[in-house]
């Protein structure tokens, strides 16, 4: 499935960290709901009524209530520890990135921009998506905000969305993976529903060698300094 | 007796084998059913508009939200046919903004809760030997609170710039003055608090009644479960539906009285809409799936010949979830990033706990039983598996890890529909197949109930289990465009398809409903042998609902009083209570004088029940010693 799915691939070392953690879970609750699938089958054949006698009444079992009480409760604690570990390094702010990306939100588009270099990229109404550019085997700053309405920053390969809420700065950071260098093109998506144009507020995402990255920087802030 | 069969349990066969002729049917118990004055529903449009009995009530309530999810439904088919292929054909994104705004609306507030309370105005009642709810008027005002809130929020499609089109939770600032203008929103937003104080008043008039009409004998753990299930939820709407009234109090002030209170230019915080409105929502969701739960909880009992499994342990899972589920709001609200997130990732793994005890009761209920597959039964089992698949990426989204990437995402939409709408519709199915009899006097087709369960399996998970792949992949809910990538396409295809599986399968259903209400209403009081008050009178009940009830010894008094022949199969004492009431009626009822048509209607009723040692049957067992009376008295 995962040569098809639509599902870009993950680009950075949280993101790696999110799908082990959804692996665990994705197997963990197939296996219930298996469990009790098989459960509810077998019951519903092997006690079907084959004559009119009374079956037997007894209407509770203490130690079995307390077992399917207690099992489920040191599952959930299990999880509980394997998120609250992830989570707290998910949502662990860098405070020395190596980029830093300001990102404003609008109704419909998108700005980036580089603060480090001054360039700006913003989508229009009748451009393309805009195009988020990132560097590879780097730790990058997210700061977002937004000039209208709520609005919420997902890039998929991510794994990772966090809302865009006006009258406060929110932001994240995220450790490139070393191999995250591609072209993300379905990769970014405004997920909080924002009004009218929300479907139509996409972004792609390219991720460059940290060289590569430097020198398009470079690039784009002459252009823009010719351009402005 | 039958002789033994060796391959049965021997403790089953200590029960005594089913012998017909020693069973006691309670259709003996009550006579001619039209002896007692009126039965059934109103048959003016006066009676309707008028009625303060529960029962018409309850009718009104169940009609009325079903015409609802019919409204919802059709909302919900311009949706999936919008989203069959990429791009705009059908609406225009302000008609869709609309529609799924108005579609998630009408299904949460106009469809699932008040179906619940018209069930709890019909059933709860009954069940607990009540002659109706314990503030009849207030009741009729709840239905009309009810009925004109649903109707001004409908009308928002006709007025000037549409229907709402924020979405069913209406964040702010895209809810307020500049975000949405237009008068459509604030109907939105008045319809919400009409129906809002509505439930507010139900659960008042809910709480009430069962504090304090309970029949005597019926102690709080002999309740049926959907009474507790009912009474429980009652406490959860009146913590968590009035915040909702206020908070929407403070968006309408805000888009027409200048404050201030949501919006971020001027000082106002986003964030306290999405606090206050979850504070709500999340007990919503239990508030919507408690009575569901207690409607199941009455149907595997008897269709599987058996007690409730773990009554007591059932009943304090249920405020287990009442309890924490007013603490788990934020998990809706994780990806802002603003909160204490292990707080709530714990109170949300937690709460499934209670629920999944749930589930091994309803299949300990079933365990070792005699199971047969009425219609009621396929829907609750139904329900069972359902819930189940929604339960699993329940406890997913409850880890913010996960949720960062999935909220918001159809993922969620597929989860939520597991939950709320498949749990909501296969048991609100089985309850109708359940109670239709006592509600009509007449049977529903099962030839016709299986058609409907088996297309409405197949078109459920048909429409909603793909979306959990989409959600996945990265498609957000609330578009009406997507990009066209191969299986995002092919998957909402499949999507679309399974949702005209779902229509095609209320055909069977309409037919059966239009079927049975053209043949005689013939059903006796209690057709499927069950367990609870409600089918110790008349199908449909008389005017205040009983003219004689059993002894009440255990939460099953129709089946103790059932099997009263039999030694050691019913609560210990029901026995003994039957012989202090046939002891206390010989003793006293001759010093009553009675009317000649008294004397004449105690004298020739049936006899059915031999227990008395002179073998002398009398009628004074008809006569009720424990209370005296009907239910009218404790009134």
């Amino acid at each position: 499935m995962t040569s098809r799915s639509p599902l870009a691939p993950p680009i950075t070392d949280q993101a790696d960290d999110i799908d082990r953690v959804w692996d665990v879970f994705l197997y963990l609750a197939l296996g219930v709901l298996a469990f009790v699938v098989v459960l509810v089958v077998y019951v519903v054949i092997r006690f079907r009524r084959r004559d009119d006698r009374l079956p037997q009444q007894k209407h509770y079992n203490i130690p079995l209530e307390i077992a399917y009480t207690v099992v489920p409760f040191v599952l959930v604690v299990g999880l509980f520890a394997i998120t609250v570990v992830t989570v707290n390094a998910i949502d662990d702010t860098d405070t020395d990135p190596d980029l830093t990306v300001h990102v404003t939100a609008f109704q419909w588009q998108w700005e980036f921009e580089y603060p480090e270099s001054g360039v700006r990229i913003i989508g229009g109404a009748d451009t393309d998506a805009p195009e988020l550019v990132l560097p590879a085997d780097s730790s990058v700053l997210f700061e977002l905000e937004s000039l209208d309405v709520i609005h919420s920053f997902w890039i998929t390969a991510f794994r990772f969305k966090r809302d865009i809420i006006p009258g406060t700065v929110t932001e994240f950071s995220v450790d490139m993976s070393d191999d995250a260098a591609g072209e993300y093109p379905n990769a970014g998506v405004c997920a909080e529903y924002c009004g009218l144009d929300h479907a139509l507020m996409r972004f792609s995402v390219r991720v460059l060698e940290p060289a590569e990255f430097d020198a398009w920087l470079v690039e784009q802030a002459n252009d823009q300094e010719v351009a402005g | 007796m039958t002789a033994v069969d060796p391959t049965v349990d021997p403790d089953r066969e200590a029960m005594g084998g089913a012998d017909p002729d020693r069973l006691v049917e309670i259709d003996d118990f009550l006579g001619d059913p039209d002896a007692h004055g009126p039965r059934g529903l109103p048959r003016t449009i006066i009676g309707w508009l008028t009625t303060t009995d529960h029962k018409a009530l309850g009718i009104a309530y169940i009609v009325t939200s079903m015409v609802f999810l019919g409204i919802g439904g059709a909302l919900a088919g311009v949706i999936r046919a919008e989203l069959a292929e990429p791009g705009l054909q059908l609406v225009s994104v302000e008609t869709y903004n609309s529609v799924f705004t108005i579609h998630g609306s009408v299904m949460v507030y106009l469809f699932a809760v008040p179906f619940g309370f018209g069930m709890a105005n019909y059933l709860l009642p009954l069940q607990i030997g009540a002659p109706d709810l314990a503030f009849p008027r207030l009741n009729a005002f709840s239905y009309w609170l009810y009925l004109i809130g649903g109707a001004v929020m409908l009308l928002g499609f006709v007025a000037d710039g549409g229907a709402a089109s924020f979405g069913w939770f209406a964040y702010p600032p895209l809810s307020g003055a500049a975000g949405t203008p237009g008068i459509g929103a604030d109907m939105w937003i008045v319809s919400i608090i009409l129906t809002g104080t509505s439930g507010t008043l139900t659960a008042v008039n809910v709480i009430a009644t069962v504090t304090m009409m309970r029949t005597p004998g019926m102690t709080l753990f002999r309740m049926p479960i959907l009474t507790w299930n009912m009474f429980i939820t009652s406490f959860m709407v009146l913590v968590a539906f009035p915040v909702l009234s206020g908070a929407l109090l403070m968006l309408l002030a805000d888009r027409q009285f200048g404050t201030h209170f949501f919006d971020p230019v001027d000082g106002g915080s986003p964030i306290l809409w999405q606090h206050l409105f979850w504070f709500f929502g999340h007990p919503e969701v239990y508030i919507v799936a408690l009575p569901f739960f207690g409607v199941v909880t009455e149907i595997f009992p008897v269709f599987s010949r058996r007690p409730v499994f773990g009554y007591k342990g059932l009943v304090l899972a249920t405020l287990a979830i009442g309890a924490l589920s007013t603490s788990v709001w934020a998990h809706h609200m994780f990806a802002t990033g603003d909160l204490v997130l292990p707080f709530f990732a714990a109170t949300s793994l937690l709460i499934g706990v209670p629920t999944g005890v749930k589930i091994f009761n309803w299949i300990g209920t079933m365990w070792d039983g005699s199971l047969s597959f009425e219609a009621p039964m396929k829907f609750a089992i139904g329900f069972l598996v359902t819930f189940v698949a929604g339960g699993v990426t329940g406890i997913m989204l409850a880890s913010p890890t996960l949720d960062f990437h999935l909220t918001d995402s159809y993922f969620v939409v597929a989860h939520f529909h597991y939950v709320m709408g498949g749990t909501v519709i296969f048991a609100m199915f089985a309850a109708i197949y359940f109670w239709w009899p006592k509600v009509t006097g007449r049977l529903l087709s099962e030839k016709l109930g299986t058609w409907h369960f088996w297309l409405l399996m197949a078109g459920f998970n048909v429409t909603f289990f793909v979306q959990h792949l989409l959600g996945r992949a990265g498609m957000p809910r609330r578009v009406p465009d997507y990009r066209p990538i191969e299986n995002f396409e092919l998957w909402n295809k499949i999507s679309s398809f399974g949702f005209l599986i779902l229509v095609a399968s209320m055909v069977p259903f309409l037919i059966n409903v239009v079927r049975s209400l053209r043949s005689p209403a013939t059903v006796g009081a209690d057709p499927w042998h069950a367990n609870s008050l409600e089918w110790a009178t008349f199908s449909p009940p008389a005017d205040h609902n009983f003219t004689w009830l059993p002894p009440i010894r255990s939460e099953r008094p129709v089946f103790d009083l059932r099997w009263i022949n039999f030694e050691g199969v019913g609560a210990p004492t029901s026995a003994d209570a039957w012989e202090a009431r046939h002891d206390h009626d010989e003793q006293w009822l001759p010093l009553h004088q009675w009317s000649d048509e008294e004397e004449q209607k105690r004298t020739t009723g049936p006899r059915p029940i031999e227990r008395t040692s002179e073998g002398q049957s009398s009628d004074e067992d008809r006569a009720d010693g424990d209370r005296g009376d009907d239910g009218e008295e404790i009134t």
